[in-house]
């Protein structure tokens, strides 16, 4: 059967998120590293719900039955997925549980209740609560005279169980009220309760543990019967009608409006909540019986994330590692010089991403700078490439930035920063119809003295200072004509005044990406079977398209060694006798997002190196604007291979994939043991002090000679 | 020095922005970008463009503008060709452009258009192959609204003809043969196959040895061949050029768009004619191969403006290949050759003598030589009514890089010369004051030249003329008597007196 050769493409996901969560468990990692984990793994089922198992669910709404690859239908899918998620929903408070609170309270760190306060204890948490919680607070009541109140998207509600002790003469049913409390999003979901002294062990208490037993301070005259804490996770996935959209700016800015009220998807629930309550909720909220998630212990384990970042854990968790300057760019003036002389390239977050904000920063500033075009797919919270942008547009030069309205969950974030753009009088682009516009593109204009000059960043990542730190991406700045010709005409195109499309150096989704990478396949397919050396090494985040597959698939039976490093969904299954024997898969769960995207080809010695924006995905190679681009330089190429290798190696962050579509880790029995991000944040270490070293050293130079 | 140079072009189907700059020997492509527009269909289904279509294109023409300021170019030009130049509001059009963008629109002739082409692809092929031109050519191209031919012989175009079924006209055609008729696909191809060869009529008198065209389909043709998809020629075999296109050669429009993802609307309307087209250049002319090159009006004019030692180098190519279209004119109209080139080399040294009394650029001296050649095209076919019909065989023809004004002058000064005393009746009144004067100036000379040589027998061995208080005193050595070209000499000099002022006064010198 043909569909046992993929795996599906949500199992995938949740097998990746098996492998965060194993890292949670992993008692090698620092305890506040493993709760960043198991917070991860949280925040990315939050996603997951709100995105691909809504997707199946409106699939199923509107009775589409096609099957996927691996042969199932939408809705088999969703019976699949539900004992999936159940599961390691399970599995996640289980980790909690069991594992690491067990090692904190080892730590000194406690999670109390209202039971547990001591005296001086109880009135540092009562007079919060009347000082802090109270104010903001709001309950709504639920009855018969109106409709059930506006429940928000991922926000954790109480549900309180009243009765008036007036209507005792009215039977139970009767004179039981019910009212809902959002606990406030405002305030911290984990107080931190005073020491008496320094040695005194750390005592915290969740949010609504502290309002739990003075609720009834919101509903004087009743008697609370009950009170129990829900979540609900709704339809997040934007379904916008672009043909109709005259203005996405609006459009997107309605339909965020709407997500509030996208169909509720999951409703999670704690052990203390009674069967009664329990239906009244699935009734009110529209929501069946298989969607409801008891959990044993607090709701939305996200909130692990701010917790375990607290100061007073720094001794817990690895140090935060610190970008290191690039040796390129080190105490060099003039950084449009550096490129000018060759290709750079950026390796993050082992090198700093500065240098690509201090590239627009530069352009914003520099008065031969004529033009500046960016592409912005999600970019942080305050962004200082955002305000290089408007600086430069405040100092005259034609700024243009693409804004892609459209990044998931990041859309209210960029129409802020769009409208603060467009203000600025920046030239705002919002995307194309139909087409994400994915690709990571910076280009420069420059007038220098032997005429126009172009200069170019071209990325696998975002351009967010904040995410750059925590996601592995490579960048690659160049002066060179022809890829800086090929950025300059695809922003012509993405501004929606230009169908010219031709390239020289780059490929580009949905038009010639797609068939670009198979042209390299089959390349290296017709080499195998001139019996040449044939070798694929391809590092991306997810691998789903059916049609590589199929294409890698053939590739592996024509005798191509196939090297994988997939760090979520894989549909393709390795070690297929006759299918895809040659076709190895790993997968790396480290401190950092694996996010770089990497595609080798041997091609008869040539070696060709690219870097993507772009992931084997439908999505990205049929429906978003996705740029391929070849590393030339032949010392980055070597570094490049070098990150290949060392990311292939690793031997503890790294799991394999086996025939049975099962993750392992790496046996490492008489193997070194090899972590490839921290080899690179050595090496980076190693290169910054080298190149210090020679400056300082060229510097003491220069002051003798004075 | 370097300089920055953008041209915008406002075709049919497309309006197109090229930013380039040249500087320290090298030329590099700042800009590009290219934006569908129907003009060309609107043009030609209603004869006239709609003003929201101009307004929408003024919005992309704005675009573009500052998409080439952002690379801070020198200049920017506006260029059009036949949607704008045929459509019966185009002055309102050109005023809109104008008004809205800062920039006026520079409309191309007809004939410049052309012979922009043709420069351009006689370019392009030389690119891949220096001998390009070296054996009988026919060089071909397919517009939206014309099909042109030219022949090339000797490295020059001597024979030139254009017909109206561009690939929007073939659209009407194909689509009525298609609604109303059971076997289109032949009826098509039946269509097409008459106007080639209606179309090749003067030019397959012997074997075309060499088959080059130019297409705005050259670049999807190529990806179909499988051949990098640039904006180089390409040299293609017949072989797979059938082999290639064979399972398109068939299909419509809308199978084509199915067959080929990204193919638009316009693109795919082209790709059929295109096919047909190539097709049946190929089975007529029986050429194995074919230079293929992509149809860029905007990069032909970036040449021009980038390469000034290429746009002077096809300027003269494109004169040389006129003449030699003037004599292949003549040739087919049975004129006395010896005597024509004895007209032109007396009109010549007259004229060399006339300019610097008279301000007359090189462009006079051009159309003087090409009159000299056509002088007598007319002569044997207007007999029967008595009067010239010079200008009419003239202005019927194409010849490569004359201007349809042009043309009108050499027909005129041809007629004018044939007429006895000079009869300024016979130039055309609503010409330009500059063009009558061209003519009278042409006339004159060409009647004295004329004259020199009346016996057809190029008894005049040297010449020499002086200018001399009033006089323009001609001296002619010769073995033969000259009693005959003496009389006509005296004839014909009215014209000179009435346009020069002069009084051309002939000294013999007889040689034994």
């Amino acid at each position: 059967m043909k569909e046992a050769i993929y795996i599906n493409r949500e199992e995938s996901w949740l097998d990746f998120n098996y492998r965060v969560l194993e890292e949670a468990y992993d008692k090698t990692n620092p305890v506040m590293d493993r709760l960043k984990f198991l917070a991860i793994t949280a925040s990315n089922l939050d996603e997951f719900f709100m995105v691909r198992v809504a997707g199946l669910k409106d699939q199923v709404g509107v009775g589409y039955t096609k099957k996927t690859i691996d042969g199932k239908t939408p809705e088999e899918q969703l019976a699949v997925l539900n004992t999936v998620t159940h599961e390691m929903m399970k599995r996640q408070y289980n980790c909690l549980s069991k594992s690491l609170i067990p090692e904190m309270e080892q730590e000194g760190i406690f999670f109390v209740t209202e039971k547990d306060l001591t005296e001086a204890e109880k009135t540092v948490v009562d007079n919060y609560f009347t000082e802090f919680c109270y104010p903001v607070l709001t309950p709504q009541a639920v009855d018969n005279s109106r409709p059930f109140p506006l429940i928000k998207n991922n926000r954790v509600y109480l549900v309180i169980q009243l009765s008036d002790p007036e209507e005792k003469n009215k039977k139970k049913k009767e004179s039981s009220y019910l009212a809902v409390l959002e606990i406030p999003s405002v305030l911290d979901r984990i107080l931190a309760l005073p020491r008496p002294d320094k040695t005194a062990p750390r005592r915290y208490m969740y949010l609504e543990d502290a309002i739990i037993p003075r609720v009834s301070a919101l509903f004087s005259g009743y008697h609370v019967e009950h009170v129990s804490a829900f979540r609900i996770t709704r339809n997040g996935d934007l379904a916008i009608d672009e043909d109709e959209a005259e203005d996405l700016l609006i459009e997107i800015e309605k339909s965020i409006q709407q997500r509030k009220w996208g169909a509720c998807i999951r409703l999670e629930i704690t052990r203390e909540m009674s069967g009664k309550l329990q239906k009244t909720l699935m009734k009110a909220l529209e929501i069946g019986e298989e969607a409801v998630y008891e959990l044993k212990g607090h709701l939305d384990l996200t909130c692990l994330m701010k917790f375990q970042g607290r100061p007073e854990f720094d001794h817990l968790r690895d140090p935060i590692y610190k970008p290191l300057p690039s040796p390129d760019f080190y105490a060099q003036e003039n950084i449009f010089e550096v490129i000018r002389k060759k290709d750079r390239l950026l390796h993050h977050p082992y090198q700093s991403f500065d240098v690509v904000v201090d590239f627009v920063r530069t352009a914003a500033k520099d008065p031969q700078v004529l033009a500046i075009k960016q592409t912005l797919y999600r970019v942080s919270g305050d962004s200082p490439i955002i305000a290089a942008l408007i600086e430069a547009a405040q100092n005259g030069k034609q700024v243009t930035v693409l804004v892609e309205l459209k990044a998931r969950f990041d859309e209210a974030n960029n129409i802020v920063w769009a409208k603060k753009l467009e203000r600025a009088g920046c030239h705002v682009i919002y995307g194309l119809t139909g087409l994400k516009i994915h690709c990571k593109m910076i280009l420069v204009v420059r007038k220098e003295e032997d005429g126009i000059r172009r200069y170019v960043h071209l990325g696998t990542g975002n351009y967010n200072d904040v995410t750059a730190k925590l996601y592995t991406d490579l960048g690659m700045l160049t002066a060179k004509e022809s890829y800086c010709t090929d950025v300059s005409t695809l922003f012509n195109v993405l501004s929606g005044f230009s169908h010219f499309r031709q390239w020289k150096k780059l490929e580009v989704a949905p038009h010639t990406l797609r068939s670009a990478f198979e042209r390299f396949i089959d390349q290296e397919i017709e080499n195998a079977k001139a019996g040449e050396k044939a070798l694929i090494v391809a590092k991306m985040n997810a691998l789903i398209d059916d049609k590589i597959i199929d294409k890698l698939y053939a590739a592996s039976q024509a005798g191509v060694t196939i090297r994988l490093i997939v760090r979520g969904m894989c549909s393709l299954i390795p070690g297929i006798p006759g299918i895809s024997e040659n076709i190895e898969v790993h997968s790396i769960v480290g401190t950092f997002l694996e996010h770089s995207r990497i595609y080798y080809f041997y091609n008869q010695g040539a070696e060709d190196i690219f870097l993507s924006s772009a992931d084997w995905m439908q999505r990205n190679l049929n429906r978003r604007i996705e740029t391929l681009f070849p590393v030339e330089d032949e010392t980055l190429k070597k570094e490049l291979s070098h990150i290949l290798d060392i990311t292939w190696n690793d031997t503890v962050k790294s799991r394999v994939m086996q025939p049975d579509g099962t993750y392992a880790r790496i046996d490492k029995r008489g193997r070194e043991l090899i972590n490839c991000q921290k080899a690179f944040c050595e090496e980076a270490e190693k290169q910054y002090q080298q190149i210090r070293e020679r400056v300082d050293f060229r510097k003491k130079g220069e002051e003798g000679n004075e | 020095m370097i300089k920055r140079f953008a041209t915008i072009y406002i075709g049919s189907g497309k309006c197109e922005l090229i930013a380039c700059q040249r500087g320290k020997g090298r030329i590099s492509l700042l800009e590009r970008a290219e934006h569908p527009i129907t003009f060309g269909r609107q043009s030609i289904e209603k004869g006239r463009i709609s003003f929201s279509s101009v307004r929408a294109l003024n919005r992309i023409i704005a675009e573009y503008i500052s998409i080439a300021e952002g690379v801070a170019v020198d200049d920017v030009q506006i260029v059009a060709t036949s949607a704008l130049r045929e459509a019966e509001n185009r002055l309102y059009l050109t005023e809109q452009i104008r008004h809205a963008t800062g920039y006026p629109v520079r409309i191309l002739e007809r004939e410049e258009e052309q012979s922009l082409i043709y420069k351009h692809l006689r370019v392009m092929c030389k690119e891949i192959d220096p001998n390009f031109l070296s054996d009988r050519t026919l060089m071909f191209f397919i517009a939206s609204r014309a099909v042109s031919a030219a022949l090339a012989e000797k490295g020059m175009i001597t024979y030139k003809r254009t017909y109206d079924i561009g690939y929007l006209k073939m659209k009407e055609v194909f689509d009525a043969i298609e609604a109303h008729t059971e076997d289109a696909a032949s009826l098509m191809a039946e269509y097409t196959g008459i106007n080639l060869m209606e179309l090749l009529d003067g030019a397959m008198d012997k074997k075309i040895k060499s088959l080059a065209v130019s297409t705005h389909d050259a670049r999807m043709l190529k990806q179909i061949l499988g051949c990098p998809e640039n904006d180089s020629s390409v040299i293609i075999s017949k072989k797979d050029f059938e082999k290639m296109t064979s399972a398109y050669s068939s299909m419509n429009p809308s199978q084509l768009r199915r067959a080929i993802p990204g193919l638009g609307a316009n693109a795919a309307d082209s790709l059929r004619t295109t096919l047909m087209l190539i097709r049946g250049l190929f089975s007529l002319t029986d050429c194995e191969t074919m230079y293929l090159c992509p149809l860029s009006i905007n990069t032909a004019m970036m040449g021009l403006e980038l390469y000034p030692s290429w746009a002077k180098e096809s300027a003269a190519w494109v004169d040389a290949s006129a003449y030699a279209s003037a004599k292949a004119l003549g040739r087919r109209y049975r004129i006395d050759e010896k005597h024509a080139d004895e007209v032109e080399r007396i009109a010549l040294r007259l004229f060399d003598t006339l300019k610097k009394q008279v301000a007359m650029n090189e462009r006079y001296r051009f159309l003087l030589r090409m009159t000299s050649q056509l002088l007598d095209v007319g002569r044997y076919i207007g007999g029967m009514t008595g009067r010239p019909v010079n200008r009419r065989v003239i202005q019927a023809s194409e010849i490569i890089g004359l201007s349809k004004s042009e043309q009108a002058i050499i027909g005129m000064a041809a007629d004018c010369v044939r007429t006895d005393p000079f009869d300024e009746s016979l130039i055309d009144k609503e010409m330009s004051q500059e063009d009558q004067m061209c003519v009278s100036v042409l006339t004159a000379i060409l009647k004295l030249a004329t004259a020199l040589d009346k016996s057809h027998s190029n008894k005049v061995e040297k010449i020499s003329c002086r200018i001399i208080e009033g006089e323009l005193v001609i001296m002619v050595t010769s073995k033969s008597n000259l009693q005959l070209e003496s009389y006509f000499f005296k004839v014909s000099g009215i014209a000179m007196r009435k346009v020069f002022g002069l009084k051309p006064v002939l000294k013999i010198k007889r040689e034994n």
